[in-house]
């Protein structure tokens, strides 16, 4: 479990230019949860996520992984790091071994994994990414951008973390891509119990994918709750510079020109019924264009 | 215009594999046109945009823009000239880092005189709705700011054809859509031919042709609402359609008489409503 306590994260602290990044968070996010994080760039959301590794250290509040103070004097930070894995935006700039074996291996290694063990935890993080087992001896950087991104994400699920964070994790890839990677982590919270902590800009993902949703707004939490209720504030959302799936904004125009619709559709099979159940009402002989 | 006869594109891997990443591409795109380019990650998209401005040189096959050919090295300014390009990740962009400095930039390695140098600058700002930042640090900027300011770095050029190489990749919701508006008044307005390379569907739709490609070829070259119809034909390219097309397929499955090609949001709303209303008695 990861929790903050009043967490306020101060860049160029005690300077002119200081800055709150994120404001007096209070958050409690349970073991075995999906929680999906949105909010327009530049409202926080990468800098809450640093704080639940130990990568940034708050300036005013504590922040606990398991229920320990991970900032607590004694305590060796680096053990939270091999708990909870971060991937970061666009991982695969950040590559930089000399093949794709040692690329994966890196953080298994500095975890003192024995290496006989290596290998078989390699091979089964390439199996989550849907990667062949024969690029192991190949540089990391003759592939795709999409594959380097899921050389990158296996490097972080060889370590099987109890929390994964994923920053934006779909970005660039193709649609294909994007939808195996999300069922793979959706899977790994699934049957392996392990909580997953997604940073989106898409609203359909996040209304698949996760129980959970928080929305960062100028570094505070402005929401939070079940992704199907959340998403029916449109307004405030909009304000936010936010957005809500396509297909909602088509029955929200239903709704304007004078129809019942319901403003809670969010996919494909939920728009059909609403569709059909509208068709039964006027099969009534009601009409309900002004 | 933009042509490209028999180009092909090999390199070399570190295991000395040679690896094909564009196989015998023929194209030509008209000034003014909007041409989106899809496909799956590594299909060749990146790899077929940066020939179209020199910054890749075709090995085999030519590439010719209003006919003088990219690889004779005389018209290489002419090229850079006349086809700007934007890249996805808004950061790596910029040589200087205030906002004004880095628009001016390559017209000052033009000696273009000072006064008009600092007129086009004013009008690629303005045009992009920048211009108030014109003193700003670049670093201070948003990502969608950035980006903006990128396309004006591109458009004080003149240019007759701008290529985006996934520019709203790294955005949130409101950016992407500012940019897009500003992509299509760039092409409406000022009539440049815009080249969009993007992995989001629904943006497709603001192009009047979009070239698929997979594996190295282009294996579509069609209308964005002709596009979306063959859903099997899309995912097995690993794409997908807007979520409205599958549910206007849905219902045209099931007996509805609505147009899945729609791709505007409000027009479907409006095909719904009028296949519900065909019901009133």
């Amino acid at each position: 479990m990861i929790q903050f306590h009043n967490v306020t994260y101060t860049y160029n602290f005690n300077t002119d230019t200081c800055k709150d990044a994120i404001k007096n968070i209070n958050l409690k996010i349970l073991p075995g949860e999906f929680l999906a994080i949105i909010g327009q760039t530049g409202s926080g959301k990468s800098t809450l996520v640093e704080h639940m590794n130990g990568l940034k250290k708050p300036t005013v509040g504590e922040v606990f992984v398991s229920g320990q103070d991970i900032w607590q004097k004694k305590f060796d930070i680096t053990k939270v790091r091999f708990k909870v894995g971060l991937v970061f935006q666009y991982p695969e700039h950040q590559m930089f071994e000399q093949d794709v074996f040692s690329e994966i291996a890196f953080g298994l290694r500095n975890n003192g994994i024995a290496e006989t063990k290596i290998e078989s935890l390699i091979f089964e993080a390439l199996d989550f990414v849907g990667l062949p087992h024969d690029i192991l001896n190949s540089s990391p950087f003759d592939f795709s951008g999409g594959q380097k991104r899921k050389i990158a994400i296996a490097s972080t699920i060889a370590m099987q973390p109890d929390v994964i964070i994923l920053d934006e994790p779909t970005a660039g890839l193709d649609p294909y891509s994007s939808e195996l990677l999300l069922k793979k982590f959706k899977d790994y919270n699934k049957n392996k119990g392990k909580t997953v902590i997604l940073v989106s800009h898409s609203m359909e993902e996040v209304v698949r994918f996760a129980d959970r949703v928080i929305v960062m707004h100028n570094g505070e939490i402005k929401m939070e709750g079940e992704p199907r209720k959340i998403f029916t504030k449109v307004e405030e959302l909009n304000e936010m510079g936010l957005d809500v799936p396509q297909i909602l904004k088509v029955f929200l125009e239903l709704r304007k020109l004078g129809f019942p619709a319901r403003a809670d559709i969010y996919t494909v099979e939920e728009a059909k019924q609403e569709f059909f159940r509208l068709k039964n009402l006027t099969k009534g002989g009601k009409s309900f264009v002004k | 215009m933009i042509k490209i006869e028999n180009l092909d594109c090999m390199y070399k891997t570190s295991n000395n594999q040679m690896v094909q990443a564009l196989k015998g591409i023929n194209l030509t795109i008209n000034p003014g046109e909007f041409v989106a380019i899809i496909g799956a990650n590594g299909s060749g998209k990146s790899t077929l945009a940066k020939h179209m401005n020199g910054i890749m040189l075709p090995k085999e096959g030519d590439v010719f823009v209003f006919g003088k050919n990219t690889k004779e090295e005389q018209n290489n300014l002419f090229i850079k000239k006349s086809v700007g390009m934007v890249f996805q990740n808004p950061d790596n962009q910029f040589v200087t880092s205030v906002v004004e400095e880095d628009i001016a930039f390559a017209l000052e390695n033009l000696e273009i005189p000072f006064d008009e140098m600092h007129e086009r600058v004013r009008m690629a700002l303005e045009c992009v709705g920048m211009y108030e930042y014109k003193d700003a640090s670049i670093e201070s900027l948003s990502g969608g700011q950035k980006q903006k300011i990128a396309i004006a770095g591109a458009i004080v050029m003149q240019p007759k054809f701008l290529v985006f190489d996934e520019p709203t990749s790294m955005l949130d919701p409101q950016s992407r859509e500012e940019i897009c508006s500003l992509l299509k008044r760039l092409n409406e307005t000022m009539n440049i031919g815009i080249i969009f390379i993007t992995q989001f569907m629904e943006e497709v739709a603001l192009a009047k042709r979009v070239i698929v490609m997979n594996d190295g070829k282009i294996v579509k070259d069609i209308s964005p609402g002709c596009l979306f119809e063959d859903i099997d034909f899309l995912e097995s390219m690993k794409l997908k359609a807007p979520q409205i097309t599958y549910f206007c397929l849905e219902l045209n499955k099931l007996g509805e008489n609505i147009n899945p090609g729609i791709l505007d949001l409000k027009e479907c709303a409006d095909e719904l409503a009028a296949a519900l209303k065909g019901n009133k008695l």
